[in-house]
């Protein structure tokens, strides 16, 4: 016993992703001026974080789960994979439909999974695509033979409507991924940090109410500087210790498939690692904002998906961000099915 | 680095048209902003310098700022 959260599978391998945005465009350019910032800020934004357009939701009652809804019905159309054959389905959200219950239930009821399957939520953020994926596997390892992993946030339902730092960053999306039993190796490692409970936060949005977040909107605030840091000093060192672990050779892996919080921090890992711009996709952000837990499978849909539809590819994925969370996994993936970005369907 | 080449950095970094003096107030710096800060501590850390950020976002001169990377300047 170590207290680490390392640990390799042998058998769970990803089959298909299906990525569902938000219908409404924004572009900064048009909205510069709800954030009361001058030409000169205006232009670093865009150059230096990569801020340009995001996909939020058109219809302002859609949620998370009508977005994964939507994923994970195009997921089982496009396997060919009967919803009863679905032994398990695990939502990460931080923007569920109710505080309780866990709204993976009724996606399970809504897909017509049958009720001897297994649901249940999971509450994080820009880490939890590679936490979701590691529960995942692990049940695969154990006897289950398939699962429908959803991830996402409708983040524009939580940021305040005019702070720059955050609410032009955001998008929302909503991905299901289909994980079955096979053969294949795959290397996890998982890290939380709680004394960055603050760093980015809903204030007076649970049971826990503080002097300090007296009268402060229930809406996501960020102390940038501390976050930034926080990935400079964590997310290499996790990289090359998730590799280290792995055994894998840095020139084998394909894809550095990272969660994309935004253009300047993707650089910053970018170089501190080294890696090829075409192993290292960093634009996701600038196309349909931060994703959240569903930025790794919104890049892979967004931009990778030929890549991923025909051949077999080596991927890392590294997930970090609020919590302080994060992730990283080496795995493998032969020929899976990976549509086009969708978008939502707003006339529900 | 020395002292001289580090404000030559910190212009660099900071996008800031001139040269910064080490007397200078950080107000006077249109450029130190939220991502000014960012492109700050990158430098520091790339320095490797770990200095929480709370410490960078308090300085109100560069002054504060160049006793904090003392112990990494060369003479």
């Amino acid at each position: 016993m170590n207290g680490k959260a390392e640990f390799t599978f042998q058998k769970p391998i990803i089959t298909g992703i299906v990525t569902t945005v938000g219908a409404e465009l924004h572009r900064f350019a048009d909205e510069a001026s709800m954030f009361s910032l001058n030409d000169k800020e205006i232009q670093r934004l865009i150059q230096a974080v990569g801020i340009n357009e995001r996909r939020i939701i058109k219809n302002k009652a859609t949620t998370t789960a009508d977005l994964c809804v939507q994923s994970a019905t195009s997921l089982l159309s496009g396997l060919s994979v009967s919803p009863q054959s679905i032994d398990a389905l695990i939502l990460v959200t931080q923007s569920p439909d109710y505080a309780a219950p866990s709204t993976a239930i009724s996606i399970q009821h809504r897909l017509g999974l049958n009720v001897s399957s297994m649901a249940f939520d999971m509450r994080l953020g820009c880490s939890g695509f590679v936490y979701g994926l590691s529960v995942a596997y692990s049940l695969i390892e154990s006897g289950l033979e398939r699962i429908i992993l959803c991830v996402g946030d409708v983040a524009s339902r939580f940021v305040p409507p005019n702070d720059h730092s955050i609410t032009p960053i955001m998008g929302d999306a909503g991905c299901a991924i289909m994980i079955e039993k096979g053969k294949s190796t795959s290397h996890f490692q998982l890290y939380s940090d709680g004394s960055g409970e603050r760093a980015l936060y809903i204030p007076n949005s649970g049971l826990r109410n503080v002097s300090e977040d007296k009268d402060l909107p229930v809406l996501m605030k960020m102390d940038g500087p501390q976050v930034f840091n926080f990935t400079l000093q964590r997310v290499p060192q996790m990289i090359d210790s998730v590799i280290q672990y792995s055994k894998v050779q840095p020139d084998e892996i394909d894809y550095f498939v990272l969660h994309q919080p935004n253009k300047y921090i993707l650089n910053n890992i970018q170089k501190r690692m080294g890696v090829p711009d075409s192993k290292f996709p960093k634009t996701t952000q600038s196309v349909y904002g931060n994703q959240n837990s569903a930025s790794i499978p919104g890049t892979i849909s967004g931009f990778l998906n030929t890549a991923y539809e025909t051949g077999r590819i080596q991927s890392l994925f590294a997930g970090f961000g609020i919590g302080l969370s994060w992730g990283s996994c080496i795995l493998e993936t032969n020929k899976i099915f990976v549509p086009p970005v969708q978008f939502e369907d707003d006339q529900k | 680095m020395n002292k001289a080449e580090f404000l030559s950095k910190l212009a660099d970094v900071l996008d800031y048209d001139g040269i910064i003096r080490s007397d200078q107030d950080i107000a006077s710096i249109e450029e130190w902003d939220s991502l000014g800060v960012l492109s700050v501590i990158e430098l520091l850390n790339d320095m490797g310098l770990k200095i929480d950020p709370e410490k960078i976002m308090d300085l109100n001169n560069i002054s504060s700022l160049i006793k904090l990377v003392e112990p990494v300047l060369e003479d």
